[in-house]
């Protein structure tokens, strides 16, 4: 309660500074006005914008444009700006970028992350996104135009989720390289094979959990998958119960299982002590298959590491 | 599949107008493989998570319905393979939308998989008893019952010849089919609601240890069979500056084969013994509890507000109960286990009642319960320009609330009775994290990030209280709208003072000495005090479809305790046990550039290096004293060190608007070893310590495809793969039925090299 206490009590005061605080950056803020002449941009419509962005002519075909009609009731003719906002100064410059009125319509792609992303929001923060502000992604300058591409003319044919790149782990692996590397290491998840995504266990969108997790905790989103880990049982393996990255890295390993190192030594990080789990087992000829350093190691024997239900399970090998 | 039909279907289903636009694609192709594996045995690996079939083989088939408003889509891939996957999809986006799957994934683990335990239904798992007479009359032969002599019936070169005779063929693998359906719908545009169901089954075998005895490893392939059901009802009500949400999900578990009752190899009838582990014969047959049902219920609610200027507050509470009911287990199936059958050790190898049955336990059901409750706010917003914070508390507090058990002994091995109150721990958790972000725009080229955080840790194991605190610093310098690099730099402390030196488990030996399961300056990795730094570099640059990416981090851990490592029992050795230190460095680029018109490439590289530090103690009795003690001479520090390689280049060609060819290659190599560093030399078993055989893998695979657009619908397609695996580890290769050493019995299942060439010729038809 003490921390819940003062969790709240730092809260409450942040809450007071942000009332006093004035800023405020909304996409539709965003130059509506002319610098130059101090006339107020208005509506023009879609066709008028498909004009000179004949690129964008699949937009027609775009989740964003179907959707928009069917949510909002905005009509195609009405969707570029919803988030462009409205462009008749920008036509009206007719492609000069040295017109200050070219420079007033809104482009999410080219505004900071931030910026971009309260563009979105306004008919995203909801759902998966509720925690978008303030999240790792967020705070790091990544935006939503980092990973998806609206238009979607090369991507997934403007379906859902309109991502960038056509497999959803590659807009991943643009920042998290080293992730791409490690799926393919021996003993992986099915990622490589098309099975799995990054966001099976990741929202990339913001979650109350660390590491960006779908769940609220590590153990939650393995549970996911392996219910039949998730217990309770009879006799329990404490580290497995609070957290399954103390043996496993979920991203791939060089060892079965992966396993963040192999037995005995896995089990010899917490065992150390009487008898055989401190025996520092080593191979020779005449012993090549001990079962203590052999194949699974300890788990040879102790096999139901996650937790026994059996009466007679207190060495977890039952 | 009809693709006509699915049309027609479709149709009906959205009452579609004739005039929608409807598009298939249908790509199917021939395929040969061939394949080589290292001693002629069929290699798992390169199947693990799918067939790779020869013949006619339905890649893919896509069917798009487009009308005004409605879409609807049919997907498959690998159809009529073990591990298709097959959707559909529609609605009318913005209002409600659909989704039903259906997927296939195999977990292959060994084509040579040979035993002679054969599951009979139900669990049991035995083998012919005529197999089980003739062992048990070679251990008696041989070393006489209870004599307390190591069963020696492995030297039997006729016992040997006579079980190999009897081992079989088992496939060795599971299939998980999953299928599921999701709708979506919004009553209103300010309300969204989430309905999904899912089913999922897992079949077949898996590769299970059991043990009657110390260096008795037995493996046998136990059957799978377990069901799971999910549901999960999500509802949201989202306006411009607040947003609600509450969810329920629940998932329920069942697994069909919840116990395994397993045959002993070395026994034929029950006895009751009270030593003679290392032999493994005591008990005729034992029971292996395995995953029990459970079932999940999670609720929560979450929200967010806007409000003021660019601030925004939300947060989360969750409540989930885990629990289960099942019947409990009798202690063992051994009958000769009971007060009328007094084995000759002593008393305390005696159990007060007939240990096999279930009327002699104290519980008739394993009844448990846990509660999580986890709740996060957060505030987010901007003070000023230039200056973004984001302030959160969370916690997630997992609770016991199962009834406490109390047994007076266990069954050890199935073969002897352990008078011993034992009380299964109640294992409680709770993590409370408060943080504060802030990013400042310095100028608009530069940003810097400060984060501060501070957790809190509650436990029920040896060390129940702990904190972390955590603070870091980084900067993102974006020169261009192409270009940035993020440098950034964390620090954090844990601390984990309290250490229970009481909370080490202990046992007697037979001398009558003390002995600490686990040395008393053990300081476990999970929650041991702990030094972490951690640097990370990344620069990224983007250009139209150009995009080049460099990342490396470098995470160092020490591990130390600061607080009394012999809980001040001077008869007990102050040094620290476990890992003392790790080290992980990686650097890794991405990147995908169009080097002409018509070529361009992707390619990355990766290289880690993981160190890692433990020290361990061998416990030995010293005479005068009534604990078991560690000595300086009996230490050593196991060094183990993983460095891994990946990479990978592709380049993709379009010299003629109809012909597009790809080439690529993979490369993963991974490397482990394990020194023995710092040894003591002071037992028999360190003064012979040496380093153990370096472990490897290296998977490669080159891949070449041409792809000719012969009309407009119409494209053809070569392939041309190959594949190369090749593992060197001592611990997965050249696995034995029987390990004529210890006795050990095994699935006799090895991780193989192998390569294999496949081509393939295919043809996509688009309508």
């Amino acid at each position: 309660m003490r921390h819940l206490r003062g969790a709240a009590a730092v809260l409450a005061a942040a809450g007071i500074a942000a009332g006093l605080a004035t800023a405020r950056l909304r996409a539709e803020e965003v130059a509506k006005t002319s610098p130059a002449s101090g006339n107020k941009a208005e509506f023009v419509g879609a066709e008028t914008c498909l004009g000179c962005h004949a690129g964008h002519e699949s937009f027609k075909k775009n989740l964003h444009s179907k959707a928009l009609l069917n949510a909002k009731n905005i009509p195609f003719e009405k969707s570029c700006e919803t988030c462009h906002g409205p462009g008749s100064l920008h036509a009206g410059a007719g492609g000069d970028k040295a017109n200050p009125d070219f420079l007033t319509i809104v482009n999410p792609s080219k505004l900071k992350p931030a910026e971009g992303a309260a563009v979105c929001l306004q008919c995203h923060e909801g759902g998966k996104r509720m925690h978008w502000k303030g999240s790792t992604h967020d705070m790091k300058n990544v935006g939503c135009q980092s990973c998806h591409g609206m238009h979607a003319d090369k991507a997934n044919g403007g379906k859902s989720p309109l991502l960038k790149s056509a497999k959803a782990a590659d807009t991943c692996f643009q920042c998290h390289a080293e992730k791409k590397a490690q799926i393919r290491k021996g003993a992986h998840m099915p990622l490589v094979e098309g099975k799995m995504g990054c966001n099976d266990c990741h929202n990339p969108h913001g979650s109350p959990a660390e590491k960006l997790l779908a769940k609220d905790s590590v153990n939650q989103t393995c549970y996911q998958c392996h219910q039949d880990k998730r217990g309770p049982f009879l006799w329990e393996h404490a580290p497995v119960r609070e957290s399954c990255v103390t043996c496993h890295d979920p991203h791939g390993s060089h060892h079965e299982r992966m396993l963040i190192t192999r037995a005995p030594l896995l089990c010899q990080r917490c065992h150390v002590g009487g008898r055989h789990p401190a025996t520092p087992y080593v191979l020779s000829d005449a012993d090549r298959e001990n079962s203590r350093i052999f194949y699974r190691g300890c788990v040879n024997c102790h096999a139901q590491v996650h937790g026994s239900n059996h009466p007679s399970g207190k060495y977890l090998a039952r | 599949m009809n693709g006509n039909l699915i049309v027609v279907l479709a149709a009906v289903l959205l009452g579609a107008p004739a005039a929608a636009e409807v598009t298939q694609q249908y790509d199917v192709s021939v395929q040969q493989r061939f394949q080589k594996t290292r001693n002629g045995a069929p290699s798992a690996r390169a199947e693990e998570f799918g067939e790779k079939p020869n013949g006619l083989l339905f890649e893919t088939y896509r069917m798009d319905l487009d009308t005004d408003g409605y879409e609807m889509s049919v997907e498959g891939s690998n159809i009529g393979r073990n591990n298709q996957f097959l959707k559909t999809e529609g609605g009318r986006p913005g209002k409600f939308t659909w989704e039903v799957s259906w997927d296939k994934t195999p977990h292959l683990f060994s084509n040579e998989a040979r035993t002679f335990w054969k599951h009979q239904g139900e669990g049991v798992m035995d083998f012919p008893d005529q197999l089980q007479r003739y062992w048990q009359s070679v251990d008696v032969a041989t070393s006489g019952a209870g004599s307390g002599a190591n069963f020696n019936h492995r030297a039997s070169t006729g016992g040997i010849m006579y079980a190999t005779k009897n081992f079989f063929y088992v496939p060795l693998g599971f299939m998980t089919e999953t299928g599921r359906m999701d709708l979506k719908f919004h009553p209103s545009h300010h309300l969204h609601v989430e309905v999904g169901a899912w089913r999922q089954t897992r079949n077949g075998t898996k590769p299970q240890p059991f043990s009657f005895g110390f260096s008795n490893a037995l493996e046998m392939a136990a059957p799978i069979d377990h069901v799971t059901h999910e549901a999960n009802l999500d509802v949201h009500y989202v306006e411009k500056d607040y947003q609600l949400g509450i969810g329920y999900r629940l998932s329920d578990f069942n697994n069909q084969l919840p116990n395994l009752w397993v045959d002993n190899p070395k026994r034929f009838d029950h006895r009751a013994i009270g030593t003679h582990y290392s032999a493994g014969d005591g008990g005729a047959s034992g029971i292996l509890a395995m995953p029990p049902d459970n079932e999940a219920h999670a609720v929560k609610a979450e929200g967010g507000w806007n409000f003021a200027r660019d601030w925004r507050v939300s947060g989360e509470l969750g409540y989930q109960l885990w629990k289960q009911k099942n019947p409990m287990l009798p202690y063992t199936q051994n009958t000769a286990m009971s007060n009328t059958n007094p084995i000759p050790e002593g008393a305390t190898y005696t159990p007060p009642f007939v240990a096999a049955n279930p009327s002699s336990l104290p519980y008739p059901t394993v009844d448990l319960n846990m509660q999580v409750i986890s709740y996060m706010g957060k505030l987010a917003g901007r003070p000023f320009e230039g200056l973004r914070v984001a302030l959160a508390h969370d916690a997630w507090i997992l609770e016991n609330k199962s009834q406490k058990y109390e047994m007076p002994g266990f069954a050890q091995f199935d073969q002897t009775w352990h008078t011993e109150a034992v009380e299964p721990k109640r294992e409680e958790l709770r993590e409370d994290k408060t943080s504060l972000k802030l990013d400042y725009e310095v100028t608009r080229w530069l940003d810097t990030n400060l984060g501060l955080a501070h957790k809190y840790f509650k436990r029920t194991r040896e060390i129940n209280k702990g904190r972390e605190d955590e603070a870091s610093l980084g900067f993102t310098i974006r020169p261009s709208r192409e270009f940035f690099l993020n440098v950034s730099g964390l620090a954090a402390f844990r601390r984990a003072n309290g250490y229970d030196f009481q909370d080490v488990p202990t046992g007697v030996t037979s001398a009558g000495a003390t002995w600490f399961t686990d040395a008393p300056g053990t300081r476990r990795p999970d929650v041991a005090d702990r030094n972490r730094h951690q640097g990370r570099v990344q620069a990224q640059w983007n250009r139209g479809d150009a995009m080049v990416s460099v990342s490396g981090r470098v995470t160092k851990d020490a591990y130390r305790a600061n607080d009394s490592l012999n809980g001040n029992d001077i008869r007990v050795r102050s040094q620290m046990y476990g890992v003392l230190s790790d080290l992980q460095q990686s650097v890794a680029t991405d990147l995908s550039v169009p080097l002409c018109e018509a070529l361009s490439a992707d390619g990355y590289y990766a290289v880690d290096f993981a160190s890692r530090r433990i020290r361990s103690g061998v416990s030995n009795t010293v005479a005068g004293l009534a604990v078991h003690q560690q000595l300086p001479g009996n230490e050593w520090v196991t060094r183990v060190i993983e460095r891994s390689h990946a990479a990978g280049i592709a380049f993709n060609w379009l010299p003629l608007a109809k012909l597009k060819a790809i080439v690529g290659y993979d490369f993963m190599f991974t490397r482990g070893t394990v020194d023995f560093v710092d040894s003591g030399r002071g037992t028999a078993a360190l003064a012979n310590v040496s380093s153990i055989t370096p472990t490897r893998k290296m998977h490669q695979s080159a891949r070449t495809r041409a792809e000719y657009k012969l009309t407009q619908n119409l494209t053809l397609a070569a392939n041309y793969w190959f594949e190369k695996f090749d593992i060197a580890d001592y611990g997965f290769d050249e696995v034995p039925v029987r390990d004529i050493n210890n006795g050990s019995i095994w699935l006799g299942v090895s991780d193989r090299n192998y390569y294999a060439h496949t081509g393939s010729l295919g043809v996509s038809y688009k309508f």
